[in-house]
């Protein structure tokens, strides 16, 4: 082997050159690897990695016996992705029969919807075939079985499942989940090349069970719906209490609507937004305070001759003379300067003490977008007219709901309950605001008010109950009272033996020269109540 | 010494057309899925130039390196003529805005790396036919006029990449064969400014060039490939994201199995994988200047600067490459040896190795 003697100068410069060469080279792969901040790898990882929702299911609304009044649909929605050629178009028509045309899809740079709603089996059919470039999209929708029975308290959610009314907005957070989140990878046409990895699962909304009866809360509605047009009426409610669970089994409001309606015209909640001076109604309830502070007992009499009587100038007078009247016959012919009177004997502080202790003027232990509460007159040296205005149920106004809690508490042998919307619910306020023994009292008056008194119309045949009948002025701006605007309610007691219904109905603006609470509410109380104990099984005590 | 430059150029020869292989089919599979519907048509393809490869590789390793000293002014002509045949209508085939294939029924041939190979043959021919006048001006002159006219031929393609390989090459084997220093300088200088003419007065290659500065300000243009192949390459670490794993073949990365198959072999591969594509390198290289050397010593001067050239060229291809992929140098069409995707190329580096065998395995016999 010869020796290598041209390994010169030149040559060793050449292999210099290459060698440097290759460090600089290795020198700055090692450096990409180290870049500052992760700049290359985060500036990859956004190129490659896409993010996707999860849409998540929202929660059932159910009523007392798990119908359901609010559930949500699913369905499988068909996209067309960026390169969806002629060519899939033509596979895909002869899976399955589409409607949209090619030319409506082939816009470019978009996810464009194909088909809406697929069948489980255009499905199966698509996922088979060899189709490429789409996609089927999960998507929810909203549906009410009951539709207008309920929506003033169901209330709807929109396209974006978001509670917009009623319920599904008060609880919106609760019935809504989470939506989940997938990670994949994607080509640069944005095509998925990987399987979804999920980062976080979604969360199904909870489901949500109200003490409404979906029965009984039709039998009100669709009673009252008759009532309201039989008497053109504007508006009306009615309300169905179970006393002893504390529980609200029915609350029918109308005008209502069909929440299913993509049009739909909102109508509020006349039961819990509603708020009007309840007027006659209430005068059981000075009357309660005035026996239970034994100022006078249910059959000591009281002369409410001649008529009228007159304090601070005004005139408060009765349709007739009734001259000397047993208290709880005050109840009965709803005598306004009867009432008047015992108002006077409470004096101001307790009438209106009693009022909020039954429950007026305070917010309302109900979770519903912006339930109303109304107001008490108490400022300080009421005026007499004032003060007898409070016994008759004026210079205080109320919700439907309100009117009907308070009512319950004769029910409930004195006892003043929150009334609960949603099963089970964890706390609800109780408190004894009058005895016993008066609340049987009241009872007694009430069923007298049926028996004999401006109620007769509510007479359920074949049940004891007891009730009140009310018509109220409608209060206008710039004070005094609308002569011919009028709502007129009933709350009524039933059966009376076991006290375990309190219902209360109020038809608002009737129409017609019939427009007083014992003429059109006491009618509609009636027929609710009928077919209510009818459908809870009550036996006819006959 | 022969028996071991045999051995290296062996290895690192079949080890280099291997990985080549193997890395032409990762990272052209979604390429190749998406133009032609058919993930392994570029991986097909190669191994099928690998095959016409072998058997031209065969023809060379019989042909006796004395045949090639005797017809390289033929192998010149005809790459000439290929050349020039590029600029009539209907045989040249325009690819990305550049014509530079010729398309011969199914096969198309690429002029200018014909070229590389009858450069370094006639370059090498002449330094030996003119040994003593080539440091003089007039000598030195003679081969840089035809450096010229081959230049101007494939810059009108356009490729500046090839075009500054051939006479990178050209210039290593006249400074090799000793023309003087003074000389050297002025040639550098000269092709240092027809390369800055040829940049700075073609907008593409100006673009190239500022996005080569900073690829990530003008990602979404002419940055784009340069980005991507930085990207890749950032993702790998150690031991890369595992063969066949990489995101940049799904068509982040044009031309991912052929200028810029390094990146993706980074990626997929690691810093492990830059070590060993270049310990193959290494390995033929020194074995390849091994013979050269050899050959100079035994005074067969025109198989030394044939060796020599054809180990320059492989090396410094291969740094432009690596160098283009890591932003080093702005973008340039450059294939890897042996690695990247391409018919013309592979047969030309391994008709290249043929002959170097045949140069070691000749010199047994002096």
């Amino acid at each position: 082997m010869k020796k290598l003697n041209y390994f010169n100068w030149r040559f060793f410069l050449i292999i210099i050159f290459l060698i440097a060469s290759i460090v600089a080279i290795f020198t700055r792969v090692i450096y990409l690897q180290i870049d500052k901040e992760n700049f290359l790898k985060n500036w990859g990882q956004n190129q490659h990695i896409a993010y996707r929702e999860v849409p998540s299911i929202r929660g059932t609304i159910y009523d007392r016996n798990n119908i359901p009044l609010a559930i949500s649909l699913t369905h499988y929605d068909l996209y067309a992705l960026r390169n969806f050629s002629e060519n899939d178009y033509k596979k895909l028509k002869n899976i399955i029969s589409i409607n949209t045309s090619f030319n409506e899809i082939s816009l470019k740079n978009k996810k464009i919807l194909i088909q809406k709603s697929l069948s489980p089996e255009d499905i199966n059919l698509i996922k088979d075939s060899s189709l490429k470039h789409y996609e089927i999209e999960i998507r929810f929708s909203r549906h009410y079985p009951l539709a207008d029975q309920i929506a003033p308290l169901v209330g709807f959610s929109g396209k974006d499942n978001y509670g917009l009314e009623g319920i599904e907005k008060s609880y919106n957070s609760f019935l809504s989940g989470k939506d989940g989140k997938e990670q994949y990878y994607k080509n640069r046409k944005g095509e998925i090349i990987s399987k979804a990895i999920s980062i976080h699962a979604q969360e199904p909304g909870h489901d949500l069970h109200l003490t409404i009866d979906s029965n009984i809360q039709f039998f009100a509605y669709k009673k009252l719906a008759e009532a309201i047009e039989e008497t053109k009426a504007k508006s009306g409610t009615a309300i169905v209490l179970d006393n002893s669970s504390g529980e609200i089994l029915a609350m029918a409001s109308y005008p209502s609507y069909n929440p299913n309606n993509p049009n739909r015209k909102p109508q509020k909640n006349r039961a819990l937004l509603d708020k009007y001076e309840p007027g006659s109604v209430l005068k059981p309830i000075a009357l309660a305070k005035a026996i239970d502070m034994e100022l006078i007992d249910i059959t000591d009499p009281l002369d409410t001759s001649p008529g009228y009587i007159s304090l601070n100038n005004y005139s408060i007078s009765d349709y007739k003379n009734h001259g000397v009247l047993k208290a709880y016959e005050i109840i009965t012919n709803s005598s306004q300067v009867g009432a008047s009177k015992i108002a006077l004997m409470l004096g101001a502080d307790n009438i209106v003490t009693t009022y909020k202790e039954f429950g007026f003027s305070k917010p309302i232990n109900i979770n519903f977008p912006s339930p109303t509460f109304g107001q008490i007159n108490n400022r300080e040296n009421m005026s007499d007219i004032e003060i007898a205005n409070l016994g008759f149920g004026y210079g205080l106004d109320a919700s439907p709901f309100q009117i009907a809690s308070a009512f319950a508490v004769f029910a409930n042998e004195g006892v003043y309950k929150e009334f609960s919307l949603v099963m089970n619910d964890e706390y609800m306020y109780e408190k004894q605001v009058i005895s016993e023994e008066t609340a049987d009292k009241i009872l007694f008056a009430l069923k007298d008010v049926i028996e004999n008194g401006s109620g007769r119309k509510a007479k359920v045949p074949g049940f004891d109950i007891g009730g009140k009948t009310g018509t109220s002025h409608k209060s206008v701006k710039g004070g005094g009272y609308a002569k011919s605007i009028y709502t007129a309610s009933f709350a009524g007691i039933a059966p009376l033996g076991s006290k375990d219904l309190t219902i209360f109905v109020s038809i608002y603006q009737p129409g017609l020269n019939a427009y007083t609470g014992g003429e059109i509410a006491a009618p509609l109380f009636a027929k609710i109540a009928s077919d209510t104990l009818n459908y809870l099984g009550y036996f006819e005590s006959e | 010494m022969i028996y071991r430059n045999n051995i290296f150029l062996s290895i690192s020869l079949v080890g280099l057309i291997t990985l080549g292989l193997i890395m032409v089919t990762s990272s052209s599979i979604y390429i190749a899925d998406n133009l032609t519907g058919n993930p392994f048509h570029f991986a097909t393809r190669q191994a099928l130039f690998i095959g016409v490869g072998i058997f031209i590789f065969t023809a060379f390793l019989l042909i006796p390196s004395s045949f090639l000293e005797k017809t390289d002014w033929l192998f010149l002509l005809i790459s000439i003529l290929l050349l020039v045949a590029l600029f009539i209508p209907g045989i040249g085939t325009e690819v990305n805005g550049s014509i530079r294939w010729i398309r011969l029924g199914p096969i198309n041939i690429q002029p200018a790396e014909v070229c590389k190979f009858s450069m370094i043959l006639y370059t090498s021919g002449y330094c030996v036919r003119r040994m003593g006048e080539i440091s003089t001006l007039r000598g030195f002159l003679k081969p840089l006029m035809l450096l010229g006219l081959v230049s101007f031929l494939i810059l009108s393609q356009p490729d500046l990449g090839t075009t500054a390989i051939i006479c990178a090459v050209v210039v290593a084997i006249l400074f090799f064969a000793g023309i003087s220093f003074f000389q050297f300088g002025l040639l550098i200088l000269l092709i240092g400014a027809l390369g800055f003419i040829a940049i700075y007065f073609t907008p593409f290659r100006l673009t190239r060039v500022m996005s080569f500065m900073d690829p990530f300000l003008v990602q979404q243009g002419a940055g784009w490939q340069l980005s991507n192949s930085l990207i890749g390459i950032g993702q790998a670490n150690w031991i890369g994201l595992g063969l066949g794993n990489s995101f940049q073949k799904n068509l982040f990365l044009p031309e991912a199995h052929t200028d810029f198959i390094f990146a993706v072999l980074v990626e997929e591969l690691g810093i492990f994988g830059v070590i060993l594509l270049i310990s193959l390198y290494s390995l033929m290289i020194f074995a390849i200047f091994s013979t050269a050397i050899q050959s100079l010593a035994l005074k067969r001067f025109f198989q030394g600067f044939v060796a020599f050239g054809i180990g320059f060229l492989i090396s410094i291809q291969a740094l432009f490459n690596l160098a283009v992929n890591i932003g080093l140098l702005p973008t340039k069409g450059l294939t890897l040896p042996f690695i990247s995707y391409g018919g013309t190329s592979i047969i030309i580096m391994m008709s290249f190795i043929a002959i170097v065998l045949r140069i070691n395995n000749e010199n047994k016999f002096y």
